[in-house]
């Protein structure tokens, strides 16, 4: 199954000009576990992470997460 | 009682466990052929399987061999699910706790105990056909009854079963937690 929401903290990451390290460090992650969230391959992300995340990127959850539904897919 | 104060498998005794677990296995099997095998040891063996305590019994080398084979079967039964457990025992020695294996290995003992439990009335029946046919006049007795250690060992069996389900499911939770970031 297609997974419709789709992580786009590598873009967020080039914006700020971080390092994935660096950001793995200052919200006090794994970089492994950074690096999976930026590829997409995680099933959820807690939300005490994605405020780390937000307030050290100093951004918005949306600016991370991008909803593309899959045009011939229905509920 | 608080989830947090429970403590943690302990590996020391999953170890011990593990290895007793293993040990009775064999001796079930090993002690049962010895029975069957030693002439002075038969005789008990054979009235403990078939639950005739007081009948006259006919020990032939045929019924040796022949209780020997079915006491073995239904023994292994119960030897295999012991082994599940000792294998069971040594993943959680390890630390491996919520993996797929050990509700695989729960289930496995649970339907061991449950085939054992439901064997051993027919095995007390058969065996009881077999060491008291009288060769000559060929009469046997046949009885058939059920102890409330097998419902017990049943229900025990039953509750293992249930329980490897949750584990797997407990596994299935803990797989999916460790994808959320």
């Amino acid at each position: 199954m297609t997974v419709a929401i789709v992580v786009t903290l590598d873009v967020m990451l080039a914006r700020r000009k971080m390092r994935s390290k660096e950001l793995a460090e200052r919200i006090g992650i794994t970089e492994v576990n950074v690096s999976l969230l930026k590829s997409g391959r995680v099933k959820g992300v807690r939300f005490e992470t994605l405020e780390k995340i937000c307030k050290v990127l100093d951004c918005q959850p949306g600016d991370i997460l991008e909803y593309r539904p899959d045009p011939g897919e229905s509920l | 009682m608080e989830v947090n104060s429970i403590p943690p498998v302990n590996k020391g005794l999953c170890r011990g466990a593990a290895a007793l677990a293993g040990v009775t296995s064999i001796a079930f099997i090993a002690g049962n052929v010895a029975m069957w095998m030693v002439p002075e040891w038969t005789e008990m063996v054979a009235r403990d399987a078939s639950n005739m305590q007081t009948q006259r019994i006919f020990i032939t080398p045929l019924v040796r061999w022949v209780g020997l084979g079915v006491t073995t079967l239904y023994l292994g039964v119960l030897a295999w699910g012991l082994l599940s457990m000792r294998t069971l025992f040594q993943r959680l020695a390890v630390g491996d706790v919520f993996v797929a294996e050990t509700g695989m290995l729960l289930r496995r003992f649970g339907k061991a105990l449950l085939a054992y439990a439901a064997l051993t009335p027919v095995v007390r029946s058969a065996m009881a056909l077999l060491v008291t046919h009288d060769p000559v006049a060929h009469e046997a007795f046949l009885s058939f009854g059920i102890d409330d250690y097998e419902i017990i060992v049943a229900l025990i069996g039953v509750l293992i079963l249930a329980f490897g389900s949750v584990m797997a499911d407990a596994t299935r939770i803990a797989d999916e937690s460790r994808e959320i970031i």
